[in-house]
This record gives structure tokens, C-alpha cells and sequence, in this order.
């Protein structure tokens, strides 16, 4: 393990309860305090296998616990799902700027979420109902697969009566299915917002960020009024591993949280 | 301030530095220059050559196990090349306070006349002079001319009762024939602003293999990887191991998603971080104009070149306007 002066040392967590969310993908609760800001992330490594990039996403006042969804994708992710209560999870973090909750202060708030991309936003989600007076309305349209695919769908049912709307949107759903049907672009098309007063925060698949982004400036919203979530490939977390950069900017340090104006030239460089 | 030693003055300063210090510089093996282990003054190539790896492998190793990490003894740089001191310089600021290699205060420069050969370009990104160094030192005829270039340089030179002249003196500039100036700002946005620059670096992707041989020879390449070194026994070490950002799965992430999908997208990205994204960053270029890559590309690729054509690429388009 690495010596205690490491940037690299793990803190080991005990697994106290892992819920399987849907085939696949777990969340784990760690017993311990982890101080993290929504938005940030840790890295969860598997001893003999490696290490992948994961956002807290309970809530970050909660002193006792912390919890990481993690669906098994590679093979670290794959052999950490494999871990059972009483294990121990090594972490380190958290790292990254976090989502820039002071800029969202009276304002109007709009959470996109792509499929695990609800993860990060779910701490942002607990801190704002938390301190509700700082914020105006929020919304949250959240797009999955299918609904069979819809994550923290308890959670959902309940921000539905505590946030101003909450929009599910499935690509593939039953006719009993609360939300809507369609992509994720649909809803958004049809939402009606002050384009002064609103700030969009976005995570989700890279491929459906530009469509996102292409849904909101039609409707007029200025482009530094949106804060993109960005996943890179992470190996160190502290800027020296250089996998993670965005034109001249480290996802790890800069990041992974960046307002759309600041970053749109770089993407693709 | 410039001193000259004869022989076996130089082996007293080498002895006096190696008490105290692991003494890393340039020596022959097997008919080649490489970094090494000093042992004795004797070894040290002064005039130093260039050797085909840098000394990035003897603080920085291709697999670092992280568990032994632990600063040990200061380490002496006692004959090196001036272009690869200054890249000593730079790769030790990147990785301040990381604890992976040692701090900026646990070593010394001892830097030796170069023996330019010709992919060397050093002198295009500035004047040529010597100037990161405790003490330089340069053969003259069958004796040696010490320059202290810091307090720490002098006392060594005092401890050891070298006489210094009054006179300021300096080392000589290194001078290289046909290697033009070049602008580093207007080479930052040129590379920077890609518009019109895809055919330009595709016709240099198609040439590349992407192997990163220029990654691997580079003294100020450090991309690295973090991995878990699994041994027969059941044991692991956790690593950080050298990496390429010319390797296909270096920006992938998740459901084999990868950002930079073709060679052309990953060689863009070489330069960019080496001229645009690491002077954004703290002012400083990835490229002291070794030459190391030149020689080590199979393709037959020039970087010296490739730079020096795309800071001239703005300027057709420039006058196309």
C-alpha cells in the first residue's frame, strides 16, 4: 500500500449496506465521514484490479456514511460490485471542484441528468432541499433507457412533491409510467423557464451534452449560465497523469464541473 | 564566477559532493552515453553527449512502486547536458509537492559542456545560454573551468578550497548552425487555433505510427498510469507506470468510449499539451530541443520541423486573407 505520506493513500470503508439498484449496478454505503462537495469524486480501487472514478451521491451533511454507485462496466468496477457488507472499500478523495452552489443562490435551477449522471447531482439535489431558501425553483428532467432503467426512483417519487418539477424521460416505457417518453431533448424543448434568471447544470453521456446544450440555446439561454459535468478517464486525480485533459484544461483539477462558455472551444482538442 | 581545476581537483569535488549525495550523470556503457550511477569522477563524459533516454527514469521510474516513495538521500546531477538541466528544472516544478520524485532542495546540478549533434535545436526556443546550474563545468585543454551558478555551487567550491577568480565569467552560449528563432507565443495559438489545420496534421498522423517512442525519450514527457502490480504470490504493489498519450486507450473512459479516437486527434494532443496547455498552465514549454525524439522516431519524423511549419502555416493563411 502506499506510504503514509502518499497522495495517493486509501482510507479503507467499511460496506454497510449495498442495494442493488438495477441488474448490475449497486450502491454501496461506507461507514465513515467522507467531506466531499456535491459534484466531486473519489477513486475506489480493487486491489489486483485497479481503480475507476466515482461520485458520492448521498448526502453530503450525512456524518456517518457516504454512498458510491458503482455499475459493474470494466473489470475493477465489475470485480468491486462483487464486494459484500462487511468488506472494506478502499477510497481516496474527493477531488475536483464540485458543482458551484453559491452561483445558484435565487436563482432558478435546472438539473439534466443522463442516466448515471443523476449520480453527481443527487448530493447537489439533498444540499438545495436542505437549505431550500437560498433557491428558487428547481428543476430536475432526468433521462433513462427505459423505466424499468429509472435510477433512485424512491428518491424521485419524493423530489416530485418537494421540487418545483420533476421530469423522468424514457427512451422505452409502459403506459403506466409516470414520466414521459421520448429523449431526453423532448421535455426540454417544451419547458418553459426565465432564461434570465435560470442556470442549467448538466451530466450525463458525452454524446447527449452537445444535443443538451444545442436544446437550451435555441430556447436562449446564455451559455455561461451552464455548468457542464465531464467524465475523463482519471488515473491520479491531482493533475499529474495528464489523461484527463480538455484542451488546456485537467478535468481532475480544473474540473470536472466547467461553465459552457469557458470550455465549449476546447472540447475536441 | 569561473575557477579552473585540474583532474584531480574535479575528483575531489566529486568526492566531497558524493558523501553526501547519489550522484546520477553521463557515462559510456557498451560504446554508448547513458544516465547512470556515478561512481568516480573518471566515468563522468565531460564533454557530455546526448543520451538516448533522459534522466527521467532514475528519479522517475517506468514503474514507481508507491509504497516506497520515501525521499532518501539528495541526489547530485554531476554531468549533464544544459538543455536536459533546464528539463530537469521543469519536470521537478510539475511535480512539486506530489512526493513522488525528489524536492527541487534535494538536488544538484552539476551541468557539463554538450556535444551538440544535428537534431539538436535547443537555441530555437531561447539564447543558448547556460543558466540552470550549480556548477557547470567545461574542459579546457587537460584542465577544467568550474562556473558556480548558485550559493550552494560557491561553497561547494570553497569547501574545497578552489580558488575563485574575481573576474565575472560566464559559461559559453551554446551555438547551433541553421536552427531558427522561434516565436513561442505565435506558436502557442497556432497550434491552439485548429481551424484550417486538419490536413496539416493529418498528413503528419499518417505518417506517425503511434508507437511514442518521442513519449519515452522525452525528458519532459510524463504521462503516466496508475496500475496494480500483481506478483505469482498472491501479493500487489500499487504503481504508477509511464504511459504514452499516443496509446490508443489513453482517453477512454467508460463502454470503451474514446475521446481521442485516431492517431491525429492523439498526436494534436502532443503538441498542444507541450506548447499550449503547459505554458496556460504555469508558463512553462514541454520541449528544450533535445532532439531525443527526432532521433528516436522510426517514422522518420522532425518535431523541430513540424514546429517550426506550423508556426508558418498561420502565416499563409494570414496572407490568404
Amino acid at each position: 500500500m502506499p506510504n503514509q505520506d502518499s497522495k495517493f493513500k486509501y482510507t479503507s470503508y467499511e460496506i454497510i449496506k449495498k442495494e442493488e439498484m438495477m441488474p448490475g449496478m449497486f450502491l454501496f454505503r461506507l461507514k465513515g465521514r467522507l467531506d466531499f462537495k456535491p459534484g466531486q469524486f473519489v477513486q475506489a480501487a480493487l486491489e489486483h484490479f485497479g481503480e475507476g472514478t466515482f461520485a458520492p451521491c448521498s448526502d453530503p451533511n450525512q456524518k456517518d456514511y457516504f454512498e458510491l454507485c458503482i455499475r459493474g462496466c470494466g473489470s475493477t468496477s465489475n470485480g468491486l460490485i462483487t464486494l459484500l457488507p462487511g468488506d472494506e472499500m478502499l477510497v481516496r478523495g474527493p477531488y475536483g471542484n464540485g458543482w458551484p452552489i453559491k452561483k445558484l443562490w435565487y436563482k432558478d435551477t435546472l438539473l439534466i441528468a443522463g442516466g448515471m449522471g443523476l449520480v453527481p447531482l443527487r448530493p447537489l439535489i439533498f444540499e438545495m432541499l436542505r437549505s431550500k431558501i437560498n433557491f428558487d425553483k428547481i428543476t430536475l428532467v432526468a433521462g433513462f433507457k427505459t423505466d424499468e432503467h429509472l435510477l433512485f426512483s424512491h428518491d424521485l417519487e419524493i423530489w416530485r412533491k418537494k421540487l418545483s418539477k420533476v421530469i423522468p424521460v424514457v427512451e422505452i416505457g409502459s403506459k403506466n409510467f409516470w414520466g414521459e417518453i421520448g429523449m431526453i431533448t423532448e421535455p426540454l424543448k417544451n419547458l418553459v423557464f426565465n432564461k434570465k434568471k435560470t442556470i442549467a447544470l448538466i451530466c450525463g453521456p458525452e454524446v447527449m451534452v452537445p444535443f443538451v446544450n444545442q436544446v437550451l440555446e435555441e430556447k436562449g439561454l446564455p451559455h455561461n449560465q451552464i455548468y457542464i459535468s465531464y467524465e475523463r478517464r482519471m488515473e491520479c486525480g491531482i493533475g499529474i497523469c495528464q489523461h484527463c485533459n480538455i484542451g488546456s484544461h485537467l478535468v481532475c483539477k480544473d474540473g470536472p464541473i466547467f461553465r459552457y462558455d469557458q470550455i465549449k472551444e476546447e472540447v475536441g482538442k | 564566477m569561473k575557477s579552473v581545476v585540474s583532474i584531480h581537483q574535479l575528483g575531489q569535488i566529486f568526492d566531497f559532493i558524493k558523501k553526501d549525495y547519489r550522484v546520477l550523470g553521463t557515462k559510456e556503457e557498451n560504446g554508448k552515453p547513458i544516465f547512470g550511477e556515478i561512481s568516480s569522477a573518471r566515468e563522468i563524459l565531460i564533454p557530455t553527449p546526448k543520451t538516448i533516454l533522459p534522466f527521467k527514469k532514475l528519479i522517475y521510474p517506468a514503474i514507481l512502486d508507491l509504497a516506497k516513495t520515501e525521499n532518501g538521500k539528495p541526489v547530485a546531477f554531476f554531468g549533464m547536458t544544459n538543455c536536459d538541466a533546464e528539463a530537469l528544472c521543469v519536470f521537478l516544478d510539475k511535480f512539486k509537492d506530489t512526493g513522488l520524485v525528489p524536492p527541487f532542495r534535494n538536488i544538484l546540478v552539476i551541468s557539463t559542456t554538450c556535444v551538440p549533434d544535428e537534431n539538436c535545436f535547443c537555441t530555437a526556443f531561447g539564447n543558448g545560454k547556460i543558466t540552470n546550474f550549480d556548477l557547470h563545468i567545461t574542459k579546457e585543454k587537460d584542465q577544467y573551468a568550474i562556473f558556480s551558478g548558485s550559493a550552494l555551487g560557491r561553497k561547494i567550491l570553497k569547501l574545497n578550497r578552489i580558488k575563485v577568480s574575481n573576474t565575472i565569467s560566464k559559461p559559453t552560449a551554446v551555438k547551433l548552425e541553421n536552427v531558427r528563432k522561434i516565436q513561442l507565443e505565435k506558436l502557442g495559438k497556432a497550434i491552439d487555433d485548429k481551424t484550417g489545420k486538419l490536413p496539416f496534421w493529418q498528413e503528419i498522423a499518417d505518417e506517425c505510427f503511434g508507437c511514442g517512442a518521442c513519449t519515452a525519450v522525452c525528458p519532459l514527457c510524463f504521462c503516466t498510469g496508475k496500475d496494480f502490480e500483481n506478483d505469482a504470490e498472491g501479493g500487489c504493489k500499487h504503481c504508477l507506470k509511464w504511459d504514452s498519450c499516443y496509446a490508443k486507450s489513453f482517453s477512454e473512459i467508460q463502454n470503451h468510449f474514446d475521446l481521442r479516437p485516431s492517431n491525429v486527434n492523439r498526436l494534436y494532443n502532443w503538441y498542444h499539451h507541450k506548447f499550449v496547455r503547459s505554458p496556460k498552465e504555469d508558463g512553462e514549454i514541454l520541449c528544450t530541443g533535445c532532439g531525443r525524439c527526432i532521433k528516436a522516431c522510426p517514422a522518420y519524423l522532425n518535431q523541430h520541423r513540424i514546429i517550426e511549419t506550423v508556426q508558418n502555416y498561420t502565416k499563409v493563411i494570414d496572407k490568404s486573407k
